[in-house]
């Protein structure tokens, strides 16, 4: 099965109207990750009675994406693109965003995994990355994050830090904006983490300290998440 | 802008909205089993809507997480639980000493009442006794 190389720069294909573009992503440190956790403006305020929620990553991901281009082919200019100042805020504001997110397409995996086995958990994740030699665009699935089970402490500081909020505005006509419990994942994810399965550094199978040390942010957050996310029940209709 | 979960008086609020709710809530589905969709849905309509902004419930929820744990006989530590989060146990048990008197519950069969004045018990109709004032 391939895997995910964490080391590799990432190439992003992007088609456009009959024409390709390849943009490359210096490996993403967790402090821009984090950055970008921070930039999301998750809001929601009360309106007659209903919760109405917003979300807006957009500013946060061009941020994230201007920050770690480090190469793009495919374009015409008089001289080599990354000689040129700012040339990263200069491409297309769509390719930008396309880079932005296809770095954010990480979700639960609806691939069959194992039957679990009791006292761990593990979860399943699929994820675009870079694009193969063909300059093809893969998702991989089923990649596998296993972790302790979390203790009633971890479980609290997750619960904490989810529900924590500022007000912008009054406390009735306010709006609510959410901190977001990202930066408390990351943490868990290093505490809990036993082993992964679909990544590599440098070619190598992980190991929980090789897990700890090299995997992507953004994939810490996803799968420490659906650590704390409720299970759905198989529900049939009554016939 | 203030953090929500210090805003000790809005905390305080919105469990009681939460009380109440769950109070009207629950009666409601009793009231309602058995009914059609169209007066299920009618009767939906007398939980009361909520009034502050969101974060306010998210918190208070945490708050009743940490106060169901507490009640089943878990002790917390000085150290488990922020300054902020003891604050708001606090505002809990405030709340709900509020509900409970708003709603006392009957001393037969235990089911809370709509309010302090009615003459029998709305869960198994046993009638109530009054002392007079002195």
């Amino acid at each position: 099965m391939p895997s995910i190389e964490l080391t590799q720069p990432r190439v992003i294909a992007i088609d456009d109207h009959g024409k390709k573009y390849q943009l490359t992503v210096a490996r993403i440190t967790q402090k821009q990750w984090q950055r970008y956790f921070d930039a999301i403006q998750s809001t929601s305020e009360n309106q007659g009675g209903k919760r109405v929620d917003s979300f807006d990553s957009t500013s946060g991901r061009l941020a994230l994406v201007e920050s770690a281009l480090i190469d793009a082919k495919g374009y015409t200019s008089r001289e080599p693109i990354t000689s040129i100042s700012e040339w990263q805020k200069k491409l297309p504001l769509s390719h930008r965003a396309g880079v932005g997110s296809a770095l954010t397409d990480v979700s639960r995996s609806e691939a069959e995994g194992d039957a679990i086995t009791l006292g761990r958990e593990t979860i399943y994740l699929d994820a675009v990355w870079s694009a193969d030699s063909n300059g093809i665009m893969r998702k991989f699935r089923g990649l596998r994050h296993s972790f302790q089970t979390p203790t009633a402490e971890q479980q609290h500081r997750y619960s904490r830090d989810a529900s924590r909020s500022v007000l912008v505005g009054g406390a009735r006509n306010g709006k609510t904006r959410w901190l977001g419990p990202q930066s408390t994942l990351l943490a868990l994810y290093d505490e809990l983490v036993l082993e992964v399965d679909g990544y590599t550094v440098n070619g190598e199978v992980l190991d929980r300290d090789g897990a700890i040390a090299n995997m992507d942010g953004y994939h810490k957050v996803a799968a420490a998440a659906e650590l704390f996310s409720p299970a759905a029940p198989d529900v049939s209709e009554v016939e | 802008m203030i953090e929500i979960v210090r805003d000790a008086e809005g905390v305080r609020m919105a469990l009681e909205e939460i009380f109440e709710e769950d109070f009207v809530r629950a009666r409601v589905e009793r009231e309602s089993a058995g009914a059609n969709a169209e007066t299920k849905e009618r009767m939906q309509r007398q939980i009361p809507k909520r009034t502050l902004s969101p974060g306010y419930y998210a918190f208070a929820e945490h708050l009743r997480s940490l106060d169901d744990e507490r009640r089943a006989g878990i002790i917390f530590r000085v150290g488990d639980l922020a300054a902020f989060e003891a604050r708001g146990l606090v505002a809990l048990d405030r709340a709900r000493s509020e509900f409970e008197h708003r709603h006392p519950a009957c001393s037969g069969c235990g089911v809370r009442q709509e309010n302090r004045f009615g003459r029998e018990c709305s869960g198994c109709g046993v009638k109530f006794v009054r002392g007079k004032a002195k």
